[in-house]
């Protein structure tokens, strides 16, 4: 065939098709790239210099649904599925954990502890003899908050007196009602109120002389969305990696791929087990705000995964952190491993684009 | 199988095609129903290769330009037989339906 049957492209019009296909896989742009740009300028009428705006669309879209695409070849296309869709699954899990962190991160700051201290003297009025202030562990459930108690013998807290001098301090106050939160009781009622200002709410709650303050941010509206669109962006992101390892059929990458998913399980299942928590508990009235990313950064141990399997984990705080770190560190090694050790490839010789 | 695959695999069943050549293949042979994109084209010669029904027989390569022949394996030949034998059974008893109901003559008018 001489090469004037070859099709005489505009060099703007073939510059184009080749970014455009950009779109595409790495392997698959080498493997395809050039019979595709071919095949694109044979179709495309003479002194054309720009592609339609359906071609260009058709070929992100073909280009992505690539990227997406697992090898269909038996018996690798069921290992391949199964690895995709737990990377679907891993993936979704850090994602939501992600989305979790970022969504605390759009709450207001805590302020310091001074300022929780002097709310508190404002809300347990005169005379509150002792205000220690502690900060409750950062975070059982992933959102800073301060805790501080009080307690002034022989006095009885008024409840409608501190909602009123919180109300004149600029505070949006609500009913004070008759609550449950202190495990031992006295003879005297208890009850509390809740108080909100500045992104923050004060939960208070009186019994005789004792009165307990809980000061922390309250959720912007952000929280649940963020965690939803983290676990669908860490999803959809896990199913990409899998496909492109998938692609180059490496042997060494398929076994960290195992060995990677084996060491998610236990945290991505207490990632998952939190995100349901989350979005359940959300909003209900005297339940602390649940977040998914506190189960990696927990002051206390919460054995990972699923009850069964808590009897193998050792006893430490970082566990689940540990675990999910490995698990993330043995992907990276599982990407490079694909990288450097493809499988020699079936199709004739790849020409570059 | 769907029928723009069924298409590709008939316009490899005579001879050796490159990608453009199997755009025009399927159009003659779909009487122009069946316009192929090069994506869907390429995305299909890619699965039907690791399946083994196509195989590359030779290539031309000139500037950067490239033009990839495939060709019907064995293993291709026979799916596409079997395919065939299939939509075949599937038209009879379709027009075998329309006789039984009357009135209506099968065929082209």
């Amino acid at each position: 065939m001489s090469a004037s049957e070859w099709p005489a492209a505009e060099p703007a019009l073939e510059r184009i098709y080749r970014r455009l296909l950009h779109a595409y896989p790495g392997s698959y742009r080498r493997r395809h790239g050039a019979e595709i740009v071919t095949t694109l300028l044979e179709m495309a009428e003479p002194g054309r210099r720009r592609p339609t705006a359906a071609e260009v669309a058709h070929l992100l879209g073909s280009g992505l649904r690539q990227r997406f695409r697992l090898p269909s070849r038996r018996p690798l296309a069921w290992l391949a599925a199964l690895l995709a869709l737990l990377a679907l699954l891993a993936g979704g899990a850090l994602g939501a954990a992600a989305g979790s962190w970022a969504g605390v991160h759009t709450f207001t700051a805590l302020p310091p502890a001074g300022q929780a201290r002097a709310l508190h003297v404002q809300v347990a009025g005169p005379p509150a003899t002792t205000v220690p202030v502690d900060p409750l562990p950062a975070g059982a459930e992933g959102v800073p908050m301060w805790w501080t108690h009080s307690s002034a013998d022989g006095t009885v807290w008024d409840g409608e007196q501190a909602r009123a001098r919180l109300a004149a301090d600029g505070w949006q106050v609500g009913p004070l009602t008759a609550t449950d939160r202190f495990e031992t009781g006295t003879a005297a009622p208890e009850h509390g109120f809740d108080a909100v200002r500045d992104g923050l709410r004060a939960t208070v709650t009186g019994e005789g002389g004792s009165v307990v303050l809980d000061l922390g941010p309250y959720d912007t509206g952000w929280l649940l969305p963020l965690i939803g669109a983290g676990l669908a962006a860490g999803a959809v992101t896990g199913w990409l990696i899998a496909a492109a390892v998938a692609r180059r059929r490496s042997r060494p990458a398929t076994i960290t791929a195992v060995v990677t998913f084996a060491v998610l399980f236990a945290p991505a299942w207490s990632l998952y087990d939190d995100t349901v928590m989350a979005f359940q508990l959300h909003g209900r009235p005297g339940v602390q705000l649940m977040t998914v990313h506190a189960q990696l950064t927990s002051g206390h141990f919460d054995p990972p995964g699923p009850a069964w399997l808590s009897w193998i984990w050792p006893q430490v705080t970082w566990i689940n952190l540990a675990l999910a770190g490995t698990g993330v560190l043995l992907a990276v090694v599982t990407v490079a491993l694909a990288l450097a050790f493809p499988a020699r490839t079936t199709t004739a010789r790849q020409v570059a684009v | 199988m769907q029928e723009p695959t069924f298409l590709i695999l008939t316009a490899l069943a005579g001879r050796a095609l490159h990608g453009y050549g199997i755009i025009q293949a399927v159009s003659a042979l779909s009487d122009g129903d069946v316009t192929l994109r090069p994506g869907t084209l390429y995305g299909a010669l890619d699965r039907l290769a690791e399946q083994s029904l196509i195989a590359v027989e030779r290539e031309e390569a000139v500037e950067g330009r490239l033009r990839r022949y495939y060709r019907l394996t064995d293993s291709g030949a026979q799916t596409l037989a079997v395919e065939a034998g299939r939509l075949r059974r599937r038209a009879a008893a379709a027009e075998s339906q329309l006789r039984s109901r009357g009135g209506l003559a099968p065929g082209p008018a």
